[in-house]
């Protein structure tokens, strides 16, 4: 310990590195965490147990907890179990156009939050064309439990998928042979040997969707009707009726379920995981490549595959349709509206998150160089916090910056620099952990032969470390884009007149009940996104194709995607 | 290129764990290596000679005592200033950059210009026989040129040290015989000071002036290669260098340059330069290198042959003499008797190859 304080002292430029991103991450992680701690428990600035009472005394509060583990729950279960149907056709079944699942499970990532939601009510709603012109039911009613549980299915059972899928083929196919070899049917070398080697994997799943599902706050604003969730109440307690108390007591408590749960998930699932999957394939498996049991599976997967589709591609066509559900007819109408009265939206949401990526990125890469390479007091602390980061959903960022940052010393609530940092706290974690795994390849002699050459603690860094991890680095950027152009839960909390952003501007749409304008906003995201998406991976193919560490070439949004699901 | 000597004075590296527990690495050190010489620190795993050549070159801070280069004291010089460069066990080279680009790397940070740049890299690639690869990626050359390039990147810089880490042990046994050649030659030529961190004691006799076994965080005996294997000091060193069979007994006799031991078997008599060292009734051993061993019919210390291997240029003998197992090796076995599994034979020592060590 005396030696690592030393060891800081003797290098300023780490010193220095140090402190900043220490303090970074205490001013906008660590402090609003108090904030919200200490919030629960004061009224009028006295300390009492009202706000806990009301959590659990039964009424509103104590519903929209009991609705967001029963939410949860149920929509766990049937994404895993739809995952894994996907994974396993995936891992042992001949499929033509396999790429398409890749696509699909790279969706819900780079999508906004409710794109499904939008597509749902275009389809179910009041209005709705499956429910009403196919049907015929008139006031049908999409909003409530029975969407909520469609809608969060369709969006993170591809989550569950990237999960079960790289479990699926870790799994060597060595063990499967032997099980056949030893004379068990194809039924029960599944049930005997797949089966119980998936398991971490499914729990892993499970918790994983678990937790999103717990935090999620765009579809239950967006479709969740009389159905009230966790997130939307703390919410609506802190914007709607000024509870901070209230708001601050609930966030605590879906705070520590979501830790909780992911300590499970890491450190109980995560390392069973370890034990059952053995290194590198022996061989590739042998795919099923014809039969009945093929056909049915590819058909099952097209379908849900296609039904996905279909639930994306219905929010562009849909902002192009006048009034859905009444008039057909083709109108520009919602973009020009879109361009006018909704081009500040458009605008600051941008400048926000072309200022937030490289801020973000950059600082993730940092903060996993100092983790993985460098020894100094207070190192635990900080890889500490920057885990907890991946634990707290966005509600609570948001409730918690509130809390923090409206009082002097750090009175900063209305400014871009809030947002930004929401941004950037939002997106964080996924940039670390690719850094750290792709730090962890890279030998570290390489970096002391640059200092023994002569480069200092800066160059080396910028000269090799972010040149050997630029696949992290983009990948990292990109999610930071993503994440910002796309960032609702958090940032709801934030927006004032001087910024305003797309997601809160659809919000407002939807609540309004002008899906179209709503719709064009969607899709205007979606573009500008894909843009964003191709000018990034055009610089990582630029900047990486020369050389290739191990992996295989990915895109900055394959990596961005699969860092965000795995641990 | 202006070679330094490189001085260690008591130096001491102490790690602490996860848990607090402390662990010396490096024990009280002291070693001194001349301009121009070529010292090799010989020892296993764990025995300190990784933790010592990265201290010199400022990897790890040392925990007591000091590393001089010349006259200076380079305790607070920073890894990226020292006046050493070091080839390192996996290469590191820089998988971004083309093989010319890595050897550069150093003389862009110097803020060369472009043509002395060119001017000192030239001779050096051609000293290594680089040019045609130097366009290339690292992960385009095969082991044995990337090692070269890692050697040409440290010897560019003209260090005044340069430190090897077990750089050859990545190598296929061939090449590694063909680089060992190649890296002595250079360094001779180059007249620079070199330290070279290997447990290969093949490597070891092969390149150094001098070789430094370590062993356990302490120098165990340091000297010219001839003398470590001949003249070791412990019980240690001559059974880590070539292989060594031990007859355990006590000092029975001394005489001014030579000792006699009495064994179980026998009294074995032993020219010994530092025979004053050794005490009338001490227990010692006798160090019996295989080749030292001659095997005849007739004579006066009888042993059963438990094992003989023919192995092309020798004959490999196990032997049992008096209940106690040696290893014997017969060089030109098309040449002599050979004796097979359960033969009777006679030993008899080449008394100028027997040492004694300390029990």
């Amino acid at each position: 310990m005396k030696e690592n304080i030393r060891n800081l002292f003797k290098q300023p430029l780490l010193l220095l590195l140090v402190v900043l991103v220490m303090l970074t991450l205490i001013i906008f992680i660590a402090y609003p965490m108090f904030q919200i701690f200490l919030s629960s428990f004061l009224s009028n600035g006295e300390f009492d147990w009202q706000g806990y009472q009301r959590v659990f005394a039964g009424g509103q509060l104590t519903s929209a907890l009991t609705n967001s583990l029963v939410l949860a729950i149920i929509v766990s279960i049937l994404s895993t179990a739809i995952a894994y149907f996907f994974a396993y056709t995936f891992a042992y079944i001949d499929v033509p156009f396999k790429k398409l699942f890749n696509g699909i499970a790279i969706l819900p990532v780079i999508s906004p939050p409710f794109v499904i939601a939008l597509s749902a009510i275009l389809l179910f709603g009041r209005g709705g064309f499956i429910s009403e012109t196919l049907l015929g039911i008139e006031n049908a009613n999409i909003y409530g439990l029975h969407g909520l549980i469609l809608v969060q299915t369709l969006t993170y059972f591809p989550v569950a998928f990237l999960v079960l899928a790289g479990l699926l083929r870790s799994i060597s196919p060595a063990l499967e042979e032997a099980s056949d070899n030893l004379g068990s049917t194809k039924w029960q070398t599944f049930k005997k040997v797949t089966l119980p080697l998936s398991v971490p994997g499914i729990g892993n799943a499970f918790l994983l969707v678990f937790i999103q599902s717990m935090a999620d706050f765009g579809n239950p604003m967006t479709i969740g009707g009389d159905y009230n969730t966790v997130a939307r109440e703390i919410y609506m307690q802190a914007v709607g009726s000024y509870n901070m108390q209230a708001g601050a007591a609930l966030a605590m408590v879906l705070l520590t379920v979501t830790v909780i749960l992911y300590a499970v998930q890491k450190f109980w699932v995560g390392k069973k995981s370890y034990v059952t999957v053995t290194g590198k394939p022996t061989s590739a498996r042998k795919m099923v490549s014809t039969g009945v049991f093929r056909r049915i599976m590819i058909g099952i997967c097209y379908g849900l595959s296609a039904t996905v589709i279909l639930f994306y591609i219905l929010v562009p066509i849909g902002s192009f349709i006048q009034l859905w559900g009444v008039n057909y007819s083709f109108t520009l109408d919602h973009y020009s509206y879109v361009f006018s009265i909704g081009q500040k939206a458009v605008l600051d949401t941008l400048q926000l998150s072309i200022i937030a990526t490289p801020i973000g990125g950059l600082f993730a890469m940092i903060l996993a160089f100092l983790i993985v390479r460098k020894r100094f007091a207070g190192k635990k602390l900080m890889e500490g916090i920057s885990m907890l980061s991946i634990a707290i959903p966005g509600t609570v960022i948001g409730i918690s910056y509130i809390l923090a940052f409206n009082q002097a010393p750090l009175a900063i609530t209305g400014t871009a620099l809030i947002i930004i940092a929401a941004f950037i706290v939002r997106a964080m974690p996924v940039g670390i952990r690719s850094g750290i795994t792709s730090l962890q390849q890279i030998d570290p002699s390489i970096e002391e032969a640059a200092t023994n050459l002569g480069a200092s603690g800066s160059k080396t860094f910028f000269s090799i470390v972010l040149p050997l991890i630029r696949p992290a680095f983009f990948s990292s950027l990109v999610y930071t884009f993503v994440k910002s152009m796309t960032a609702m839960s958090a940032v709801i909390f934030l927006v004032s007149a001087r910024y305003n952003l797309i997601t809160a501007s659809i919000l407002a749409q939807v609540e309004s009940g002008r899906i179209g304008v709503a719709s064009a906003y969607c899709t205007l995201l979606i573009i500008l996104m894909i843009i964003a998406m191709l000018i990034l991976n055009g610089l990582t193919a630029l900047f990486t194709g020369k050389w290739k560490l191990g992996k295989d070439k990915q895109t900055g949004a394959e990596i961005a995607s699969k860092d965000s699901v795995t641990t | 290129m202006s070679a330094k000597s490189v001085k260690l004075e008591n130096v001491t590296k102490q790690f602490t764990d996860d848990e607090g527990k402390t662990m010396t690495a490096v024990n009280d050190v002291s070693l001194h290596i001349e301009k121009g010489e070529f010292a090799t620190l010989l020892g296993p795993s764990g025995c300190g000679k990784t933790t010592t050549l990265r201290m010199i070159a400022g990897f790890e801070e040392l925990s007591n005592g000091a590393i001089m280069f010349g006259e200076d004291n380079v305790q607070n010089i920073p890894a990226n200033k020292r006046d050493c460069t070091m080839v390192f066990q996996s290469y590191a080279l820089f998988p971004h950059m083309s093989v010319y680009d890595n050897i550069c790397y150093g003389l862009k940070l110097k803020k060369l210009s472009k043509s002395d740049i060119e001017k000192r890299v030239t001779p050096i690639m051609d000293i290594m026989n680089l040019h045609v690869n130097k366009n290339r990626m690292p992960n385009q050359l095969s082991g044995g040129q990337q090692q070269r390039v890692a050697l040409a990147r440290a010897l560019v810089m003209e260090p005044g040290v340069l430190l090897f880490d077990e750089p050859l042990s990545n190598l296929d046994a061939k090449l590694r015989i063909t680089m060992r050649d190649e890296i002595r030659r250079i360094q001779k030529e180059l007249g620079i000071t070199a330290i070279y961190v290997t447990h290969d004691q093949s490597e070891a006799m092969s390149l150094s002036d001098r070789i430094v076994v370590m062993n356990e965080g302490r120098i165990e005996q340091a000297g010219p290669p001839m003398e470590v294997y001949q003249k070791p000091k412990t019980k240690f060193v001559s059974d880590f260098i070539g292989t060594a069979n031990f007859l355990d007994g006590v000092v029975d006799k001394k005489e001014s340059d030579r000792l006699f031991v009495k064994t179980t078997q026998t009294t074995i008599e032993v020219q010994q330069e530092d025979a004053d060292k050794f005490d009338e009734g001490q227990s010692v051993s006798v160090v019996v290198r295989p080749e030292a061993i001659n095997l005849s019919k007739e004579g006066t210390e009888p042993a059963k042959v438990v094992k003989s291997v023919f192995m092309g240029q020798i004959q490999e003998y196990e032997l049992d003499f008096n209940g106690i197992h040696l290893h014997a090796v017969v060089a030109d076995p098309g040449g002599k008797e050979v004796y097979y599994d359960g033969d009777d034979v006679h030993l008899t020592f080449s008394q100028r190859s027997l040492h004694v060590v300390p029990a």
